[in-house]
């Protein structure tokens, strides 16, 4: 879907009357230009026919170009970060259970910290853009690693590990 | 000593006497001023909080506490102060409400995750935020007033013209003096020291040894609890607010219902289609409860400022007939969907 009709002149062949005019006839998207064609295009005055075929062409490609690839990378990078929490979701769990009465003083604050801060770290990678996307997926299969290896840990190999990886996380940033 | 109630009497129209406690009345105007209930909309802020949502967090009904509580704790602590400085650079009376409303829901908030933190700490930061809710209140309070005189029909002015002229003046000059009391409040209440104490407190968020709750839980499991605890008071107070003289019952209500679509609101990523059914109703619920208290509050100013006479007796008669006809639209409301029942179906929705 395009903002205005100042948008479809990203179409070469497209200025700001014919933008208008094919707007105002419902093209409000690329999509809907690449698929009604050249010959749904032709029914829109003004069209040139030396640029008809390469209007449907660009914006075809436009279409295609703007959504598939940055959803696909924005949501790769929600799912990891999901597996990443799940993991940590687990390791606090599990830490509850195996220490249980260790966890209610100063260990306990200190792992809950650890914990909260790392989560900290993931919330702000999840908001990087499209563009550190990929490195951010690949921080974070670092971090999910070394979290799932902590099951089992001791206290103190609990926070070593936490504080890894949330430099691992960080690093991203 | 604690002075005896003035008690003004009016007739409804079905013909039932109406009394209006005024010392009760204007206690509340002095004590809570925050609690007039605005015509504005509170879209703004919902919809700044919800793109804050669908952009930042991934919460859903699986999502453990301890992140949901957090996160959500965030997003209406940022909203709160990114409310509160465009009404430090505009004092604009749309966006004065909007920071009342932001800090209504962050109350809320801190309330529904306190369990997850140290005893005591979100209720010391909800205190805080109630004074930021407390200065607006008085300029909100005349703003309201003087729009509801303004706007009584011509005949209903012409009855009482000088009292009215007598009355929107000295509004007028409260307005102005409650405006520059708000510039002072606003100064003298910082926001940086508020906005470092919730970010420390969101990192001391309790996750062992809690013997409160279970911070591990998934936000399903504790969202049906906390719908539950608003829910009570809902059912309490109903069967009072039904007696149309008991103004202070139905403005308990509100408050009750008030809080409970704030609630809602914060848990809304939980619900399915049903949540917009849900807070249109409890919206409509509390836009008439808030109508009522309004009209309570009006004739509470229309005593304190104007002396006895034909003038104030027919204006209280406008009040009086506009509250009977507010409550009468309470009552069918309740045929249709029963307050009490709210709750309830909001536990079934998600």
């Amino acid at each position: 879907m395009v903002q205005t009709a100042a948008d479809l002149q990203q179409l070469k062949g497209v200025g700001r009357v014919l933008a208008k005019r094919l707007y105002d006839a419902g093209f409000d998207s690329f999509a809907k230009i690449g698929q009604a064609g050249e010959a749904g295009l032709k029914k829109v005055r003004g069209v040139s026919p030396r640029y008809l075929s390469s209007i449907v062409e660009q914006a075809r490609q436009l279409s295609e170009s703007a959504h598939p690839e940055h959803v696909s990378a924005a949501e790769a990078l929600q799912q990891r970060l999901s597996g990443v929490k799940g993991k940590l979701q687990t390791l606090a769990g599990d830490a509850r259970e195996r220490l249980g009465d260790r966890l209610s003083g100063k260990s306990g604050k200190k792992l809950s910290s650890d914990l909260v801060r790392i989560e900290d770290a993931l919330q702000r990678v999840g908001e990087v853009g499209k563009k550190g996307a990929k490195r951010a997926g690949k921080a974070l299969a670092k971090t999910e690693k070394r979290v799932a290896k902590l099951e089992g840990a001791s206290l103190k190999k609990l926070h070593k590990g936490l504080k890894k990886a949330r430099k691992a996380v960080l690093k991203v940033l | 000593m604690r002075p005896a109630p003035r008690i003004w009497t009016g007739r409804l129209a079905a013909g039932q006497i109406y009394r209006l406690q005024v010392m009760d009345v204007s206690m509340r105007i002095s004590r809570q001023p925050q609690r007039i209930e605005s015509a504005l909309p509170e879209q703004a802020g919902r919809t700044a909080v919800k793109k804050q949502l669908g952009r930042t967090s991934t919460i859903s009904a699986a999502t453990p506490l301890w992140i949901a509580a957090r996160q959500m704790l965030k997003i209406h602590g940022k909203e709160f102060f990114k409310r509160w400085s465009k009404v430090v650079k505009s004092y604009d009376v749309e966006e004065i409400h909007d920071l009342r409303v932001a800090s209504r829901r962050l109350r809320e908030a801190l309330a529904l995750f306190e369990p997850c933190f140290a005893e005591k700490s979100m209720s010391r930061l909800s205190r805080k935020v109630k004074r930021v809710t407390g200065v607006l209140g008085d300029l909100r309070n005349t703003d309201e007033a003087i729009i509801f005189f303004s706007r009584l029909s011509a005949e209903e002015q012409q009855q009482s013209e000088s009292e009215l002229k007598e009355l929107l003046s000295a509004l007028e000059k409260e307005r102005a003096a409650a405006r520059k009391q708000l510039h002072a409040d606003l100064e003298r209440l910082q926001p940086g020291p508020l906005r470092s104490a919730l970010k420390e407190e969101l990192a001391a968020l309790q996750l062992f040894g809690s013997t409160r709750i279970d911070p591990l839980q998934d936000l399903s499991s504790f969202a049906n609890s906390a719908i539950a605890a608003r829910e009570l008071p809902l059912a309490g107070l109903l069967p009072r607010a039904l007696d149309e003289a008991d103004a202070s019952a139905q403005h308990r209500l509100r408050i009750a219902v008030k809080r409970m679509r704030y609630r809602l609101e914060i848990l809304e990523p939980l619900f399915g289609p049903e949540f917009s059914e849900l807070h249109a109703t409890l919206k409509g619920y509390q836009e008439l409860l808030g109508k009522l208290h309004d009209l309570d509050v009006f004739a509470g100013m229309l005593l304190e400022r104007l002396p006895e006479g034909a003038g104030r007796q027919g204006l209280m008669q406008a009040i009086t007939a506009r509250r009977s006809a507010q409550f009468a639209a309470f009552l069918a409301m309740l045929k249709t969907v029963p307050v009490d029942m709210i709750g309830a179906r909001a536990r079934r929705a998600f």
